[in-house]
């Protein structure tokens, strides 16, 4: 299957700025494992606008080109099947929606391996003070001034990345 | 609240709690003095197991026969506080096998009934255990509630006449001559002093004691040991697994209420850090590596929370180095020791023998002042544990009525499940409304982490994030100040935040994010 732009993400920002691709023409399909958190308008509109909706579907591979772009999505639904699409759009979000994995030591994106920025010293993950801004919120993948995901310090061309899942200064 | 008692005990651990009641029981008039809250150190900073002394058996059979007496004691009269789980003793490849048979002789001449039994048997018994065990060894280890027991301890020593004092410390001794006569204790709130007096003064404050003792002008050669714990998402096991080998780091796994914890380190820390225990990511990461030996499955189990507690270990007096440690319990009576009247320190002992330090404490008070009465803590049951508690109507209850019951025994009785009171305020630990008001007006709450001591409010797996404002609104109420319920909420959260933040990572750190995106605001 082919489209103009695949989302993976399940925000309702990330139904609205689908919609703003369906409405300059484009084709889009979000993957939403988590389905859509948030406005069921949001969600409503964009179906509305033909957009296609992978609920409760995540991506399990990922097929690269020698030039380093993404060939192919395969999610755990389709199996086999392959979802291709011009743009891909990562904005899985932070921890809390599984963007970011991390373990003891280390932060990883799991879909696409793309490099994190995080502090090599876990004991400086987080702050002593609740209500203080926490490291770990900072943490993220790394994008070039285009907003393309970096993976092994190079921009994947056809990949970009939005929401709480980019890194912050 | 009167001026003048028999007995002033300082601190509110299980010691101080177990004094109290003794005391308050032979007739004394009582008064606790805690500066926090009860159970607020180590005695709430510890395993919750109710040792069967067999970890002590091969190195200190005295140690070992006092927890086993205690242990079928508590059994009986604490039993709404305790879970009779049972205990394994496991031995990895990696153990010496030889150790079990000494150990086995050894529990059973402290008069531990240990059973070595077949490593498939005791994977029967308890299928989450490493498989790998070449041996395992069957004791009567338990499962105790720290703050229940303690809880419990108090409001017995209250329904006796002795009058208990949260939030208070002591900043002086009234000394006339060398007689100890009373003390000045300050409101650390407000600041307020008062002088009250008594003929005997308790000094049962856990590693604090030694800072009591200065303040008495006696000297105890105390070693702060900090013990680090995990606490996991659930029960990864239904019997308490030790290592069977000499005592070290991580041997120990219990299971409690809805989750399991696994501990010890052991390290020496200044006085300084007591009062700010930090668990640090490497003792994290020993405690896990360890505790995997004993239950895999802990390895993919969340955990939810680290925190340390500081045994008070007892420099030997008769060695002047201060590296021998005595073991076992501490009665120091100061008048013979150091000349000064009035004043006993209880100290060293354990979770499991606290009732014994309070019954040797209390004899001790009543030689001296001629009184003749018996010690009863043994045979009459704590408040809620009594034998009749079993027979009420269980079948009928909500499951918040039967949470409630399996922490409070009998007590439930007394609180008031009317139809608005129902609803559940913490539904990890099911805590009702009914509940909280009960342990407001009967426990002496005044936040939300006295709370949590009473109810468990906010000690599962969510960590109070889906519980707190509910929580926070309920006591504020009860308490009658609705407005301070802000506040509650950001201290609590404050509090919690201590033990996530030395395992914030994996599952972990997303309950930690998404606690954040919650109230992060709620500091404005």
């Amino acid at each position: 299957m082919k489209y103009d732009v695949i989302i993976i993400g399940g925000d309702q920002r990330d139904a609205e700025f689908g919609l703003q691709y369906l409405k300059a023409g484009k084709t889009v399909c979000l993957i939403a494992e988590g389905g859509i958190i948030g406005s069921p308008q949001a969600r409503a509109a964009y179906a509305k606008a033909g957009g296609i909706i992978l609920m409760a579907d995540k991506v399990e591979k990922v097929d690269v080109n020698p030039d380093g772009t993404v060939d192919s999505l395969r999610t755990a639904n389709l199996g086999a099947t392959p979802l291709k699409a011009d743009l891909y759009i990562l904005a899985s979000g932070r921890f809390v929606a599984g963007g970011l994995k991390s373990d003891m030591t280390h932060v990883w994106e799991p879909i696409f391996g793309a490099d994190v920025q995080f502090a090599e010293d876990p004991e400086s993950w987080c702050k002593e003070d609740f209500f203080a801004p926490q490291p770990f919120e900072s943490f993220g993948v790394k994008t070039d001034n285009d907003g393309h995901v970096l993976k092994e310090g190079k921009p994947i061309a056809n990949l970009i990345a939005m929401g709480s899942i980019i890194a912050k200064q | 609240m009167r001026t003048e008692y028999d007995v002033i005990i300082i601190g509110g651990g299980a010691t101080g709690a177990g004094t109290a009641r003794d005391c308050a029981m032979r007739g004394l008039k009582t008064l606790l003095v805690e500066r926090a809250d009860i159970a607020d150190g180590a005695s709430g900073r510890n395993h919750g197991l109710l040792h069967s002394g067999a970890r002590y058996a091969v190195n200190d059979r005295e140690s070992a026969a006092e927890c086993i007496g205690e242990n079928l004691i508590l059994r009986r009269i604490a039993a709404a506080c305790v879970e009779e789980t049972e205990g394994l003793f496991i031995t990895l490849p990696e153990d010496d096998l030889e150790y079990q048979a000494k150990f086995v002789e050894c529990c059973k001449a402290a008069g531990i009934k240990a059973e070595a039994i077949d490593p498939k048997l005791a994977l029967k018994l308890e299928p989450e255990i490493n498989p790998e065990i070449i041996g395992a060894v069957k004791v009567p280890d338990a499962s105790v509630d720290p703050f229940r027991l303690v809880a419990a301890n108090v409001l017995d020593a209250k329904l006796h006449g002795a009058d208990i004092l949260t939030g208070w410390e002591v900043v002086e001794f009234i000394k006339e001559m060398v007689t100890i006569t009373g003390v000045r204790i300050r409101n650390v709130k407000t600041g307020e002093t008062k002088a009250i007096r008594a003929h005997y003064t308790v000094n049962a404050a856990g590693i604090w004691g030694a800072h009591i003792a200065e303040l008495a002008g006696v000297h105890i050669g105390m070693l702060p040991s900090k013990g680090a714990l995990l606490v996991f998402g659930h029960r990864a096991a239904k019997m308490v697994i030790n290592r069977c080998r000499k005592p070290a780091n991580a041997d120990i796994l219990v299971p409690g209420d809805v989750v399991s914890v696994i501990g010890t380190t052991s390290d020496k820390v200044p006085f300084e850090e007591c009062d700010d225990m930090k668990v640090t990511r490497r003792e994290v990461e020993i405690l896990l590596t360890e505790g995997c030996k004993l239950v895999p499955s802990l390895a993919t189990t969340r955990i939810i929370r680290a925190y340390a507690g500081v045994r008070p270990l007892v420099a030997d007096d008769s060695d002047p180095s201060g590296r021998n440690v005595s073991r076992g319990i501490v009665l120091l009576d100061h008048s013979k020791r150091d000349g000064i009247r009035g004043f006993i320190s209880i100290t060293g002992g354990k979770l499991t023998t606290y009732r014994l330090m309070a019954e040797m404490t209390t004899d001790l008070i009543c030689k001296k002042l001629g009184l003749e009465k018996p010690c009863e803590t043994a045979i009459k049951p704590l408040p809620g544990s009594e034998p009749e508690a079993a027979n009420l109507p269980h079948k009928t209850w909500t499951v918040g009525q039967k949470a409630a019951f399996n922490r409070h025994g009998g007590c439930v009785t007394q609180m008031d499940f009317a139809q608005n009171n129902t609803e559940e305020i913490c539904e990890c630990e099911h805590v009702t409304r009914a509940e909280i008001a009960y342990a407001v007006h009967n426990l002496g709450v005044k936040t939300l982490d006295d709370l949590r001591r009473r109810t468990r409010v906010g000690m599962g797996t969510c960590q109070s994030s889906f519980c707190v404002l509910k929580a926070a609104k309920v006591l504020a109420e009860e308490l009658g100040t609705p407005d301070a319920a802000q506040q509650l909420v950001r201290d609590f959260l404050r509090e919690r935040w201590k033990g996530i933040k030395p395992v914030c990572w994996g599952d972990q750190m997303r309950e930690a994010e998404h606690m954040r995106n919650l109230y992060k605001e709620a500091a404005k």
